[in-house]
C-alpha cells in the first residue's frame, strides 16, 4: 500500500514518514500544494494524507482539483478542527477528517478503514482458502496458527486480496508496494510471491503468465 | 433605646426612595407643578375679587355718606335721617343687607341713628381725614363694613352695611376657581402620566433588549425608533459602543483559535514523535533524533507562549515599559550582533550605519523590536544579499531603519501586515525556523507604548524598508 503525505511542516511530515513506513506502507512525502497534487496526480496511491495550511496551493484547492480526475481516497488531517472546516472538507471531496493533535493509532485504524473501503472490503477480516486474514492486526493464521509475514510481504498479500478475483498486473504491484526513491530490483516481488506460497501454500496466488498474479475468489 | 430598630426603618425608607420609578417621579413631579400653579393662581384671583370687592363697597358707602352729609346740612335735627333709597338697590333688598348709620358731634355725642345699629358701630378713635385719596376711615368687622366721615361740625358720620351679597359672591367664585382648578389638576395630572409614560417606556424597551445582550449575544441593538431624540441618541451611543465591543470581542476570539491553532502543530509533533518512538525498541541514534525533534517543537511553543504572553499583556496595557535612559544606536548594535549566526547561515551581509540616539524607553523591549525587524528580513530576504540597518536621531525622535533587497511585500498583504498570525505566504519562511506570525505585531504594540510609529515601504521584486520612529522626550 503506498500512501502521499502532503504537509508543509518538516518535523511532521518525516514523523508521519516514519510512523507509515514502519507500518508497512510505501510512502511519498511533498512539502507543498504544488507538488503535493502533482504527485497525486501521477501516481495511484493507495491514500492520501493531506494538510489545509500549504504554501503555493492551499489543501482546500489540492482537494478540489485532484477530485476533478482522481478517486483516490484523501485524509486530511488538519489543525483546523472547527466544524465548517471538517463540514467543508468531507464536502470538496474528503473521505476522512483527523485534527490535529492525533493520536498514532487513531490514524493508522482510519488509514485502514480507508484502504479496506475503497476495496470494497467494508469487514475487517477476510477468508481465503483455508487462511483467515485479520486486516487490523495484520495477521494471517491457519487452523489457529499464526502465520508470520514481513511487513512487505504483508503488504503484497493484503493488496492481492482486497483485490481477490481480479489480476493485479506486476506494475500496478510496483506502484503500490515501493515509494517513489525504492530502487529495488524489478525481480524482488518474484522473491517475494515464492515467500508468500511457501509460507501460505503454493495454490493461494496464482501466475497469469504475461499479465500478473491473482488470488482466485 | 429603640435606636437600632430607627436605623434598620431609615435605611428601608431611604431605600425605598431610592426605589422610585423614574416614572412616578416624572408623574409626582408634574402633577405638583401643575397643583402649585393651580392653586397659586386661585388664591391670587380669589384675594384679588376680595379686594376689588371692598373698594367698591367702600366707594359705594362714601357716596351714601356724601348723600347723609348734605341731608345732615340741609335739616337742623339729625334723628329724621333716612340712607337713600337709591342705595337700596346696590346695598340689597333683603332685611339682613340693610345698612345702617350714626351721627356723633364734635364731643362724641351721638346725635342720631338708624334702628338697628350693631354693637360695633361706635366712632372712631382717630380723626377721619377730610383730605386726600382716601377722606374717610374704612372699618371691617366680621361680614361689617363701616365707613366713617368728619361732618362740618367736627363730628363724626358713621355708615355701613354687611357684605352678605358681595360674600354669597365671593363664595361662588371661590367654587367656580375650585372646580376648574381641579379639572386642570386632573388634566395636568393626565398629561403628566403620557409623558411619563412617553420617556420611560423606550427606556424600559431598551434595558429589556439590554438583558438579553451577554458576552454570548453581542449581535442584539437596540431599537431607536419613534423615541425621544435624547434617547434615539443614547441608543445610537449604546450601539456604537456595542459595535467597538463585538469586533473587539470577535478579534479576540479569532486570536484565541488562531493561537490554538498554532500550537497545535508543534503539540501534534511531540505526542506522535514521543508515541512513535516510545512504540517498539529504537537506536540510540533514533532515540537522539526523536528527542532532538521533541526539542525543536517545544522551543517552537516556547516562543509562541512568550510572545502570546507580552501580547496578552500589551492588550491588557500592562506592559509594563522600563522608562529608562538608553540608546537606540547600542541596542541596535547587540541585537545585530546576535543575529549574526542567523545571517551567516543565509550568506546575508549585516550592514549597520548607527549613531548616537539616546531616548528613554525599555531597552529589553526595544532590543525585540530590532531582532523581530533584522529576523525577518533574513528570513524572508533572498539568499546572498545584504540587509541595511541604521539608527540615527533627530531633534525629536530616533530612528530606526531596517532594508532589505528581498521578495518584497506584496500591495494587498500590506495593510494586514501587523495582524496577529497574519503571514503573507508561507513558502518564503526557512522551514527549520517558522515564525510564530507573531513577530509584527508585537513590533507594532511595543512601539506604540513608547508612543511611536512604524512605517512600512515595500516593492515586490525591489526589497522592503522598515522604519521606527521614537520620540525621544515623551511616551506614554
Amino acid at each position: 500500500m503506498r500512501i502521499l503525505v502532503i504537509e508543509d511542516q518538516a518535523d511532521l511530515r518525516r514523523l508521519l514518514q516514519g510512523i507509515l513506513e514502519e507500518d508497512g506502507y510505501a510512502v511519498d512525502v511533498a512539502a507543498d500544494g504544488a507538488d503535493g497534487l502533482a504527485k497525486a496526480q501521477v501516481w495511484p496511491y493507495d491514500a492520501i494524507v493531506l494538510d489545509l495550511m500549504l504554501p503555493k496551493i492551499d489543501g482546500w484547492d489540492v482537494l478540489e482539483q485532484l477530485r476533478e480526475t482522481h478517486k483516490t481516497p484523501v485524509l486530511i488531517l488538519s489543525a483546523r478542527d472547527a466544524l465548517a472546516d471538517r463540514v467543508l472538507g468531507l464536502d470538496i471531496g474528503a473521505d476522512d477528517y483527523l485534527s490535529k493533535p492525533f493520536e498514532r493509532p487513531e490514524l493508522l485504524a482510519r488509514l485502514r478503514a480507508l484502504i479496506r473501503r475503497t476495496a470494497g472490503q467494508a469487514k475487517s477480516t477476510l477468508t481465503i482458502k483455508n487462511l483467515q486474514v485479520d486486516l487490523i492486526g495484520r495477521t494471517i493464521t491457519r487452523d489457529d496458527e499464526i502465520i508470520t509475514l514481513t511487513a512487505r510481504e504483508y503488504m503484497l498479500f493484503e493488496y492481492l486480496a482486497l483485490h481477490r478475483g481480479k489480476v493485479v498486473t506486476r506494475t500496478e504491484l510496483y506502484d503500490h508496494l515501493f515509494d517513489e526513491n525504492d530502487e529495488t530490483l524489478s525481480n524482488l516481488l518474484d522473491v517475494y510471491i515464492s515467500y508468500l506460497r511457501k509460507k501460505l501454500g503454493a495454490d493461494v496466488i496464482e501466475t497469469r503468465r504475461g499479465l500478473g498474479y491473482v488470488i482466485p475468489e | 433605646m429603640s435606636s437600632p430598630s430607627d436605623a434598620g426603618s431609615t435605611t428601608t425608607a431611604a431605600q425605598h426612595q431610592r426605589d422610585w420609578s423614574l416614572q412616578s417621579l416624572l408623574i409626582a413631579s408634574h402633577a405638583g407643578l401643575v397643583a402649585i400653579v393651580v392653586l397659586g393662581f386661585g388664591i391670587s384671583l380669589l384675594a384679588m375679587t376680595i379686594h376689588a370687592t371692598y373698594r367698591q363697597a367702600e366707594a359705594d358707602l362714601l357716596g351714601a355718606a356724601q348723600v347723609l352729609l348734605q341731608d345732615l346740612g340741609s335739616r337742623n335735627d339729625p334723628s329724621g335721617l333716612v340712607i337713600s333709597e337709591l342705595y337700596a338697590h346696590r346695598f340689597g333688598k333683603a332685611s339682613r343687607d340693610h345698612a345702617y348709620y350714626a351721627v356723633w358731634d364734635a364731643s362724641g355725642q351721638m346725635l342720631a341713628s338708624s334702628k338697628a345699629l350693631p354693637p360695633h358701630a361706635v366712632r372712631s378713635a382717630t380723626v377721619p381725614p377730610t383730605h386726600g385719596p382716601r377722606p374717610f376711615v374704612a372699618r371691617s368687622q366680621g361680614i361689617y363694613l363701616d365707613v366713617i366721615v368728619a361732618t362740618p361740625d367736627d363730628g363724626q358720620l358713621l355708615i355701613g352695611r354687611p357684605l352678605a351679597k358681595e360674600f354669597d359672591g365671593l363664595g361662588w367664585t371661590a367654587a367656580r376657581l375650585l372646580t376648574v382648578g381641579l379639572i386642570c389638576l386632573v388634566l395636568g395630572g393626565w398629561g403628566a402620566i403620557w409623558l411619563a409614560r412617553r420617556i420611560a417606556k423606550p427606556i424600559e424597551r431598551m434595558s429589556n433588549t439590554a438583558e438579553r445582550i451577554t458576552s454570548r449575544n453581542l449581535s442584539e441593538r437596540l431599537e431607536a425608533r419613534q423615541t425621544p431624540r435624547e434617547i434615539t441618541r443614547l441608543a445610537i451611543v449604546i450601539n456604537t459602543m456595542l459595535d467597538g465591543l463585538k469586533s473587539s470581542f470577535d478579534r479576540q476570539v479569532r486570536f484565541t483559535a488562531d493561537a490554538s491553532h498554532e500550537l497545535r502543530t508543534p503539540v501534534s509533533v511531540v505526542l506522535s514523535q514521543a508515541d512513535f518512538t516510545l512504540s517498539r525498541e529504537r537506536t540510540p541514534e533514533q532515540y537522539r533524533e526523536a528527542l532532538e525533534t521533541c526539542l525543536q517543537s517545544a522551543r517552537r511553543m516556547k516562543r509562541l507562549v512568550d510572545d502570546l504572553l507580552v501580547l496578552s499583556r500589551a492588550d491588557s496595557g500592562c506592559l509594563n515599559l522600563r522608562h529608562e535612559s538608553t540608546d537606540l544606536s547600542s541596542i541596535t548594535e547587540q541585537a545585530v550582533r546576535l543575529l549574526q549566526p542567523l545571517a551567516d547561515r543565509r550568506n546575508i551581509r549585516l550592514q549597520t550605519d548607527l549613531h548616537s540616539a539616546p531616548l528613554i524607553g525599555d531597552a529589553d523591549r526595544l532590543s525585540q523590536v530590532v531582532t523581530n525587524l533584522v529576523t525577518n528580513s533574513i528570513q524572508y530576504g533572498d539568499m546572498n544579499t545584504t540587509v541595511w540597518i541604521e539608527a540615527f536621531a533627530k531633534p525629536d525622535a530616533a530612528f530606526l531603519v531596517v532594508r532589505d533587497t528581498g521578495p518584497g511585500i506584496p500591495l494587498a498583504d500590506q495593510p494586514h501586515l501587523f495582524e496577529r498570525f497574519y503571514r503573507v505566504d508561507r513558502v518564503r519562511t526557512q522551514e527549520e525556523e517558522t515564525g510564530t506570525g507573531l513577530g509584527l505585531s508585537l513590533v507594532a504594540e511595543i512601539v506604540a507604548a513608547h508612543g511611536g510609529t512604524i512605517q512600512v515601504a515595500s516593492t515586490e521584486g525591489t526589497g522592503t524598508t522598515m522604519a521606527v520612529q521614537i520620540p525621544t522626550n515623551s511616551h506614554a
